[in-house]
């Protein structure tokens, strides 16, 4: 499947509006793109086939991957090929039965890669023939929300892909978010800029969706995201060689940018609205020297609006963050129910369902959590019963009454006392960790009745399920319809 | 005339006296036809009777706000490599 697969697949299920008339790219797609998150409730996905100045050479494909606040999990459902009213424990577990099988990518040979339809290259290359959308009104540049940086350790040969925002600043210049702690950031700030070596790198823009979301995987070094895209998709990525450099790209991306990062270089960056919901600000960051484009005609460009709920990477991020925490989780042994994101926190918050074995339980979930790198995404975790059913449609209702009710302030909230890796994105960091991701902080609410506490002495809860018997629940059901 | 510019109140206050003396600069602008940046030797003035045929300028913080506007006369767009204005962390 590549972004115009998808397109025809949303367009089948009725998830798809082409807009026609000309739509300008500045704000005018953002715009309404955020306002069809609002009034599809999150689902709304609008292909502008028209942009101002870019007929014929370039649309904006408006949320993509956005699904419904509530169930989150649906479009990414559709993406995979499953049910899309699949239960969040349904996709969740296949979706980790399909990241347990990766798959290596296939090569191809550029007359058979897509993306090769065109060829920028050298004194050609021009980024702003192409209908980037200027997003925000306090954005820096124009945007790149929805793409994957590729990028080679020098000293391995490990590729990493990771998502990474981009801005345009001039015909054959970038820059983009380049956060340390993160793979692709890193590999150039400790192996290449100290060395005074440029570095090759790829943007790839489309493609397979699989490959956002395998490239938005905590993974550890030295494994690529490629062969999880592929695990994901459960058929191999096509991908080609690049023009100008050794890096390996999607043979069926809309667009692949390719051209060095150059050691010592910074330039101004952002701001820009992100998916916190504040604008993240102007700050230095290395420059993307573009020396080669290579795309499909009339390329589509996928956008997501950063800040306005409920968007693609919320989408994305959301499910992808509870599923593979609740893989490392499970795969460690901890006795837990259940994991999800909290979407009303943009995915910042992780609520955990967990039965508690023993005295001490609480502490080493609390320690495992501060150690995993996930949490570089959330300054919060709750933890409830694990006879609360956080896998419903429902959690964030469920969620919330268990703060309100079971927790005691004196005994169950938890900080970090020393300074965590958090995201430079995160508002509540300030300016200088905004630089470095130094300066983070997590709390946990444990909502979970003490380990100490005697049978007589827990609390019962009084939902439908807990206080009528089964045979006046089904009755009650049959006369007004649903429950 | 084009849309005017917008340049980041940082470097503003880097060129506040040549700003004041009318010296040409040299300073990183965005360009809002465009959206592009590019970095120009130019004038700057605070107001259009400063700078009669100047364009306009909007003067923004790190956060996107709109802190003032100016008047800006682009001198000549530089190329890449006098573009690479390292900037501080």
């Amino acid at each position: 499947m590549d972004l115009r697969d998808l397109i025809e697949v949303l367009r089948k299920e009725g998830q798809l509006v082409e807009v026609k008339e000309e739509v300008s790219w500045n704000l005018e797609a953002s715009a309404y793109t955020g306002m069809a998150y609002r009034v599809e409730y999150g689902r709304g996905t609008a292909l502008f086939s028209n942009v101002k100045g870019y007929k014929g050479k370039g649309r904006i494909l408006g949320g993509a991957y956005a699904s419904s606040r509530k169930r989150s999990w649906e479009r990414s459902a559709i993406i995979f090929g499953m049910d899309k009213n699949i239960s969040w424990p349904g996709y969740r577990n296949e979706f980790i039965r399909r990241l347990e099988h990766p798959l290596k990518p296939i090569v191809v040979e550029a007359g058979d890669a897509h993306c090769k339809q065109n060829i920028m290259m050298g004194k050609d290359v021009n980024l702003l023939a192409f209908p980037w959308p200027f997003i925000h009104q306090v954005d820096g540049g124009r945007y790149g929300t929805v793409q994957t940086h590729i990028v080679e350790d020098p000293d391995t040969g490990w590729v990493n892909w990771g998502n990474y925002r981009i801005m345009i600043v001039s015909k054959n210049r970038m820059t983009g978010l380049c956060v340390f702690g993160q793979h692709g950031p890193t590999i150039f700030y400790t192996k290449w800029e100290p060395r005074g070596k440029p570095c090759p790198f790829c943007y790839v823009v489309g493609g397979d969706p699989a490959i956002l979301y395998a490239a938005g995987l905590p993974l550890p070094a030295g494994v690529c995201e490629a062969d999880y895209a592929g695990g994901l998709r459960q058929e191999p990525i096509r991908v080609v060689r690049a023009e100008t450099n050794k890096l390996f790209v999607p043979a069926d991306a809309e667009i692949v940018i390719e051209g060095v990062m150059m050691p010592g270089e910074r330039m101004d960056e952002g701001p820009t609205g992100e998916y916190t919901g504040y604008v993240h600000s102007r700050s230095p960051m290395p420059v993307f020297h573009v020396q080669c484009i290579t795309y499909r005609d009339n390329p589509i460009f996928p956008m997501s609006v950063e800040g306005v709920s409920f968007n693609d990477n919320m989408s994305v991020f959301g499910s992808v963050t509870a599923g593979e925490f609740y893989r490392a989780l499970k795969d460690n042994g901890f006795p837990i129910k259940e994991v999800r994101a909290l979407n009303e926190a943009s995915y910042g918050a992780l609520v955990i369902s967990t039965e508690v074995p023993y005295e001490g339980y609480i502490q080493e979930l609390r320690n495992f959590l501060d150690s995993h790198k996930i949490t570089i995404w959330g300054t919060m975790a709750i933890f409830v019963d694990a006879d609360v059913d956080i896998s419903g449609e429902d959690m964030a209702e469920k969620v919330y009454q268990e703060l309100a009710t079971k927790i005691d302030p004196r005994r169950d909230i938890y900080r970090t006392d020393n300074d965590v890796l958090a995201t430079p994105l995160s508002p509540m960091v300030d300016a200088k960790g905004r630089l470095t991701g130094v300066g983070g902080a997590r709390v946990v609410w444990d909502a979970t009745t003490p380990r100490s506490w005697r049978k007589a002495e827990r609390v019962r809860a009084v939902g439908m399920e807990d206080l009528f018997p089964e045979h006046l629940l089904v009755k009650a059901k049959d006369i007004y319809g649903k429950l | 005339m084009s849309e005017g510019y917008e340049i980041f109140e940082r470097w503003v206050d880097k060129v506040k006296p040549e700003i004041d003396s009318g010296k040409e600069i040299k300073v990183p602008v965005k360009s809002l036809e465009t959206f592009s940046k590019m970095v120009v030797k130019a004038k700057i003035g605070r107001s259009k009777d400063k700078l009669p045929d100047g364009e306009h300028l909007r003067v923004v913080n790190d956060m996107g706000e709109k802190k003032s506007e100016m008047v800006i006369k682009v001198l000549e767009e530089l190329g890449e490599e006098e573009s690479s204005l390292s900037v501080e962390f």
